[in-house]
């Protein structure tokens, strides 16, 4: 099993080296003069020698990407053109609020998809499957740009039950301490229930709006793993056994068909995490999607290609998790 | 000829077949009516029955829906109605561009690797797979980054994500035919690379291409609404549903939703559309896939 772990861990490698190739390659097709591109048209002839020289952009391009690797590796991921803070200060101080957004709305997929699922495979063909499956279908379809702002209308403009934008409302904001950046383990950590609560109503809207679409399709692969355990010779000797459906079903169907589901699950956190850079900024979310959005629009581009990394690179990690976690769930799996 | 034939038997017995099958028309018919919206949007405001879709200054701005402007005015005045149609064009227009990039890249790359093997397919296949690994909309969201906005650029930033599926999917089926008598009977006789590729092989590597192509061009739809969300992809004026979401956003507080409802109806519809076409393609292209 370790040496499994071992050679995937090995076999990332060359994927993490892909990565880096791709974004340096990206960087160097922006058309023109990177070094204007980097310090905008203002900059001044003698300011852009500087910088190229700083930059190491005189340089032949494989030494540039030698040096570039290096920096990465040293977690330099150099400044923002605008703020002049260290990509790695401000990645640290958003990726909480990014990954609290993504397990809420992860929560509420597998929440929401995994019983809808299993209640449409088991009434397959009858109104509630079609219901569950044309729905799902219109999620998918749905982008979280226009979810969210039917949700913020709905909810937060028209019924004013919940609030429409950010992590804290202003009342609770001034005495709330963050130690670890997840506003729903702080609060609970300090016992402070006034603060969880408005922590968590800030928390549906974007997570709904997010957890749509892998709630669409955590339901329908549930159903269909489900369809096919379901018509096992070992189903039906349980049903034979005089058993009772809903023990049949919960105990051993749903137990066998979770295993894809779970994979699936995993696969779309990492999703998620690109896709939320939408749902951030249209909920004002403090996380790494509107800082890159930020970035986008004052064209920072050390903060983009700094957002992009991150994002790459906790995806390609998660995914590997997902793999290696399969192999200990599923005994059929050989480590070879 | 005789591949469309068979195509159209199996089209005809399928309506006994799935759901799936069955829905694929309704697909059809959605898609269908947003090309026609596309193609005549231009002659609707020829014929002074739509408004110019960039026009502002004679426009009430903000105005709900009423007679005048069905679907109610923008911030900038401009006429909801007009945007969301003209909208189905530069959708259409960019997924069309980009499916049919990634189409032309990745066949032919992925004809030639398979066929060729050794260094270039090793090489070729690395550089498909770090792409595949990556999130399709950071990709493209990258990319239109650096090349700016337009038509084709923003063609060119979504096909990135596109480009190693019709690869790998040809690389594959081509691997497998490359071997089968056929082939080899033609090489036998001389054939040069170029024909046995374009003559032989090309029809028997492309059956699964037509499916990707509209599921792609269905998810094609939502990224590039993300990317106008985001504030690249097309020139600021051209309407495009994305950046007008973005725009309703800010207006969205004060309980204007007419500009947020209309743009983001369409553009799930179409996808509705497009992803009904392709699975319903998909069950027919591969009956295996087929449930019970």
């Amino acid at each position: 099993m370790i040496r499994y772990i071992f050679q995937r861990l090995l076999g990332l490698l060359p994927v993490l080296l892909g990565i880096t190739l791709l974004i340096f390659v990206l960087l160097r097709l922006i058309p023109g003069d990177p070094a204007v591109a980097l310090m905008g048209e203002r900059a001044t002839p003698a300011q852009l020698d500087a910088f190229r020289e700083q930059m190491g952009l005189n340089e032949p391009l494989p030494l540039q990407y030698l040096s570039f690797l290096g920096n990465l590796l040293r977690l330099d991921f150099g400044y923002s053109i605008v703020t002049g803070i260290p990509i790695v200060a401000e990645i640290g101080r958003r990726w909480a609020a990014s990954f609290e957004l993504a397990t809420a709305a992860l929560l509420f997929a597998i929440v929401v998809g995994i019983p809808a699922g299993v209640i449409a495979a088991v009434r397959k063909d009858k109104w509630v499957d079609n219901l569950a499956m044309t729905g799902s279908l219109i999620g998918v379809s749905m982008p979280v740009y226009w979810l969210g702002l039917l949700l913020i209308y709905l909810f937060a403009v028209n019924l004013g039950w919940l609030p429409p934008s950010g992590r804290l409302g202003i009342s609770v904001g001034s005495n709330f301490q963050t130690f670890t950046g997840l506003y729903v383990l702080d609060a609970i950590l300090q016992l402070n229930f006034t603060a969880l609560i408005d922590v968590l109503a800030h928390l549906v809207l974007p997570a709904i709006a997010l957890g749509t679409i892998p709630l669409a399709i955590v339901a329908r692969l549930t159903r269909s793993a489900m369809l096919e355990v379901l018509s096992q010779d070992y189903i039906r000797t349980a049903r034979a056994k005089g058993l009772l459906e809903r023990w049949v079903v919960l105990k051993h169907a749903l137990k066998n068909a979770l295993l894809p589901v779970i994979t699936i699950i995993g696969l779309q956190f990492g999703a998620l995490l690109s896709s939320a850079i939408l749902t951030e900024i249209i909920f004002s979310w403090p996380g790494i999607g509107s800082w890159v959005y930020k970035g986008i629009l004052e064209r920072d581009y050390p903060v983009v290609q700094g957002g992009v990394f991150f994002v790459s690179v906790t995806f390609v990690l998660i995914n590997l998790l997902v793999d290696i976690s399969y192999a200990l769930f599923d005994p059929r799996i050989q480590y070879k | 000829m005789a591949s469309t034939k068979i195509w159209l038997l199996r089209l005809r017995s399928s309506q006994r077949l799935s759901l799936s099958v069955q829905m694929m028309w309704v697909g059809i018919v959605i898609t269908l009516l947003f090309v026609l919206v596309a193609l005549f949007a231009p002659t609707l405001q020829a014929w002074g029955w739509l408004q110019n879709p960039m026009t502002t200054l004679t426009n009430p701005i903000h105005e709900p829906p009423s007679a005048a402007h069905w679907f109610g005015t923008s911030r900038q005045g401009y006429d909801v109605f007009s945007r969301t149609l003209f909208g189905t064009r530069a959708a259409l227009q960019v997924v069309v561009l980009a499916t049919a990039l990634s189409l032309v890249v990745g066949v032919p790359l992925g004809m030639l690797s398979g066929y060729l093997g050794g260094r270039l397919d090793r090489l070729l296949l690395f550089l498909m797979d770090t792409i595949y690994t990556l999130p399709g909309l950071l990709l493209s969201v990258t990319l239109a980054f650096v090349v700016g906005r337009g038509v084709l650029n923003a063609a060119i930033a979504l096909s990135i994500a596109y480009v190693p599926q019709y690869y790998r999917v040809v690389r594959n089926h081509t691997v497998s035919v490359k071997t089968e008598l056929f082939i080899e009977a033609a090489q036998a006789m001389g054939a040069s690379t170029w024909t046995v590729l374009s003559r032989y092989l090309f029809l028997n590597v492309i059956q699964s291409v037509p499916v990707l192509f509209t599921l792609n061009a269905a998810d094609a739809v939502l990224v590039l609404g993300g990317l106008g969300f985001l504030g690249l992809g097309l020139p600021e004026q051209t309407p495009e549903w994305g950046m007008d979401l973005r725009q309703a956003l800010d207006a969205l507080p004060t309980g204007i939703w007419w500009t947020a409802l209309f743009p983001g109806l369409a553009l799930t519809s179409l996808v509705v559309g497009l992803s009904l076409v392709g699975e319903g393609l998909n069950e027919f292209v591969n009956p295996l896939l087929r449930r019970e």
